[in-house]
């Protein structure tokens, strides 16, 4: 009688702890998926594709991409490589494989460069420089 | 017997349990996938902005740009309105042809017959790939997602203070980076 009390403690038990650990993995799931480095390209590329439509000549806008740089730093990416600017297109790497661009259509030339402190630490913040494009 | 069919019941129940739980499992990754799988889709926001963009090129302090106009104060028909306006169409991706479409209509609000307050449109530029223009009469839903459309209107005068409606219409498709 003692041994089956103990036996269906223990069963619930390993019940509990299975139920904690599969709603453990959703969560974070859930998390990975809302911060995944794929995602953060897009929407950072495109947000910046919008940010030089809207601007003008002569503009210095600074840009906090934190998140980015946490991720670019797991993947062993420089943080000064994630944006790139070619033409009128904007790349975001966050890792040596993969990258998403999207186009803007302002004619400007635009210049992006990481911040970086006294100590020449990245701050997590890009800058980006809009010009008017010599003919 | 009893306590045979009981472990039996539980054994049952412990399989339907664990179905249940990959079922759960299965929707949430679905759902996950399905909504972090869609792209963001912002080109309201950018045929707004380069609505902006135009209608600040064209008219400044309610004045339409001089330079609209030709010596003999008619509408200049050689107005090139991506350089002047600071716009490129063409992009570098690869296999991809020209994603915009821009047309400014000029509407006579001085000289409009009888009956017609919106004016009489008198002149028109437009820039970028015409073929996109046809997306926006698509009344279908499965087709809406080809490209977005955005008209918006707003009013200026020129140097005789004669009024003008001028109507911008906005068409980007790139539906391969916003739509799914």
């Amino acid at each position: 009688m003692k041994n089956k009390r103990g036996d269906i403690l223990v069963e619930n038990v390993i019940f509990i702890v299975l139920n904690i650990i599969f709603v453990s993995i959703l969560i974070l799931f859930l998390f990975r998926q809302g911060s995944g480095a794929g995602l953060l390209e897009q929407t950072y590329s495109k947000q910046i594709a919008l940010m030089i439509d809207s601007a003008k000549p002569v503009m210095e806008i600074k840009l906090n991409m934190e998140k980015t740089k946490k991720i670019a730093e797991e993947n062993k990416f420089d943080f000064k490589d994630v944006v790139s600017i070619t033409g009128n297109v904007v790349n975001i790497k966050l890792s040596q494989k993969g990258g998403y661009e999207y186009s803007f259509f302002n004619d400007v030339e635009v210049k992006a460069f990481p911040e970086t402190d006294s100590k020449n630490e990245y701050t997590g913040v890009y800058v980006f420089t809009i010009n008017k494009k010599e003919q | 017997m009893i306590i045979k069919n009981k472990l039996g019941a539980e054994k049952i129940l412990s399989i339907y349990w664990f179905a249940i739980l990959v079922i759960i499992a299965g929707a949430v990754v679905a759902m996950v996938s399905l909504f972090y799988g869609t792209p963001y889709d912002v080109r309201d926001a950018e045929a707004n902005i380069m609505i902006n963009q135009v209608s600040n090129c064209l008219s400044e302090n309610g004045k339409l740009n001089q330079e609209l106009f030709n010596e003999d104060k008619n509408f200049n028909e050689d107005y090139n309105l991506k350089e002047k306006c600071n716009l490129i169409f063409e992009t570098e991706f690869k296999n991809e042809r020209e994603e915009y479409f821009l047309e400014v209509d000029f509407y006579d609000l001085n000289n409009s017959p009888n009956g017609v307050s919106s004016g009489v449109k008198i002149f028109s530029i437009s820039e970028g790939n015409l073929n996109l223009y046809a997306d926006c009469k698509i009344e279908n839903e499965k087709y809406k997602k080809l490209s977005k459309c955005i008209d918006r209107e707003f009013y200026s005068l020129d140097s005789s203070d004669n009024v003008f409606k001028i109507k911008i219409t906005s068409v980007v498709r790139k539906t391969e980076k916003n739509a799914k």
